[in-house]
């Protein structure tokens, strides 16, 4: 009887509702790596449906993916083949869901794709506005001079 | 949730929360470029708390420092620091070719001429090859014939490198000493070299002009005595902390600080 209990845990499902309003059924030993989603869990155990209100289906189907799928291999494929948006949204989304080896694995590629790259390049990736004055950005060019050789071409 | 949604994604602003997070796993270059970024990046990108394991990771030596800088600037300056250290002296500017060495070896009693040469340094031999010493042989013709075979007197000797077109000049040598005149002879002149440039002659000239001057005998003078004449000539710039001339590019290096502007 025990075994067939735990049997039943572990292939309890958990349906994981997107911002969109895709469902996922998942699971609950998949789920259990959300930790955001775990403090759900443990804060009311007879849950069957978990929203989650910030990641676009199309995200948390890839996150999902993620976690059934990652080893060293799947992990170094990954990050390949998303743009920088989906990179930047996934990162959210597992900061979001509290997924530390997805969040590892998103900070180290998009660290990887604005290594050695111009401000601009940077700016433009990340949509960020140059609030600097001209004069002090021609002082802070000048003060981190060293790190500008070498930079890529834009 | 609409479409909304897709078009924000664009323009989709990382928390800070992210950036930080990302900028753990930014190299000390990319961090350094990231702080450019804009106000806001700046303030989070330059953080004591990112810096400071950067710079015990590469610097540990400096980690320690006493100061009140940012442990960015700490890593600029280190960096800075590391690269010059690193540096190999650049490429001379002057070539051989470029050059003129000229000697003169008078009689500082009369300034009669006992010799007089100049030569495009080009022309002459490296001896040994690779070194700043070049040698010049001279057959019965060169230099002038002295007499009195035997006798030593005393002699002016310059040695003078001039730039082709008269672009600038020094003299290596200006010395005045004693000279013997024997057949098979071989004289040695000496003289100090100034320190080049940035550092006094403590820190950086261990280097001498090097002249020698070996006679040959050439026949009989009317009155019985022999004569001599200069036979060879070498000039060098040597190193006295190890005794070895300089180096081709070392030499010319040497003479660049002096020679152009």
């Amino acid at each position: 009887m025990a075994e067939e209990k735990s049997q039943a845990s572990s292939s309890k499902m958990l349906t994981l509702k997107a911002s969109d309003g895709v469902l996922f059924e998942v699971e609950l030993n998949i789920a259990k790596e959300m930790k955001t989603v775990q403090a759900y869990i443990d804060d009311c155990e007879d849950i069957e449906t978990i929203p989650i209100p910030n990641v676009l289906g199309k995200h948390l189907a890839i996150v999902i993916e993620y976690i059934k799928k990652t080893n060293e291999e799947y992990d170094a494929e990954f990050e390949k083949q998303w743009n920088m948006d989906d990179l930047q949204l996934l990162l959210l989304a597992a900061n979001y869901l509290n997924i530390s080896g997805l969040q590892e694995c998103l900070c180290k590629a998009i660290a990887k794709r604005i290594e050695n790259k111009s401000p601009e390049y940077v700016r433009k990736v990340f949509n960020i506005e140059n609030d600097h004055s001209p004069e002090e950005e021609a002082k802070l060019r000048k003060e981190y001079k060293w790190a500008f050789e070498g930079v890529d071409k834009d | 949730m609409k479409k909304m949604v897709e078009t924000h994604s664009h323009s989709t602003t990382l928390s800070w929360e992210i950036l930080i997070l990302i900028a753990h796993y930014l190299d000390p270059k990319t961090l350094a470029i990231a702080s450019c970024v804009s106000k806001s990046w700046l303030h989070s990108m330059s953080s004591d708390l990112l810096w400071k394991p950067i710079l015990t990771t590469h610097f540990p030596s400096l980690s320690t420092l006493p100061s009140n800088v940012s442990y960015c600037r700490l890593f600029a300056l280190g960096h800075g620091a590391a690269k010059r250290r690193r540096q190999s002296p650049s490429k001379p500017t002057l070539s051989l070719g470029d050059l003129i060495f000229a000697v003169s070896i008078t009689s500082n009693r009369d300034s009669r001429t006992i010799g007089e040469f100049s030569w495009p340094v080009d022309a002459l031999q490296e001896d040994p090859p690779g070194v700043f010493r070049f040698c010049i042989g001279f057959d019965c013709g060169g230099g002038v014939a002295v007499r009195n075979e035997g006798l030593e007197e005393v002699v002016k000797v310059t040695w003078n490198v001039v730039v082709k077109g008269w672009r600038g000049v020094f003299t290596l040598m200006d010395y005045v000493g004693k000279m013997g005149f024997v057949g098979g002879g071989e004289e040695w002149f000496s003289q100090e070299l100034p320190a080049p440039g940035c550092c006094s002659k403590v820190v950086a000239s261990s280097v001498v002009a090097d002249m020698r001057v070996g006679m040959c005998g050439c026949g009989e003078s009317d009155d019985g005595g022999g004569k001599v004449r200069v036979g060879k000539i070498s000039v060098g710039i040597l190193n006295v902390d190890d005794w070895r001339y300089v180096g081709i590019e070392d030499g010319l290096r040497y003479l660049q600080h002096f020679l152009l502007t």
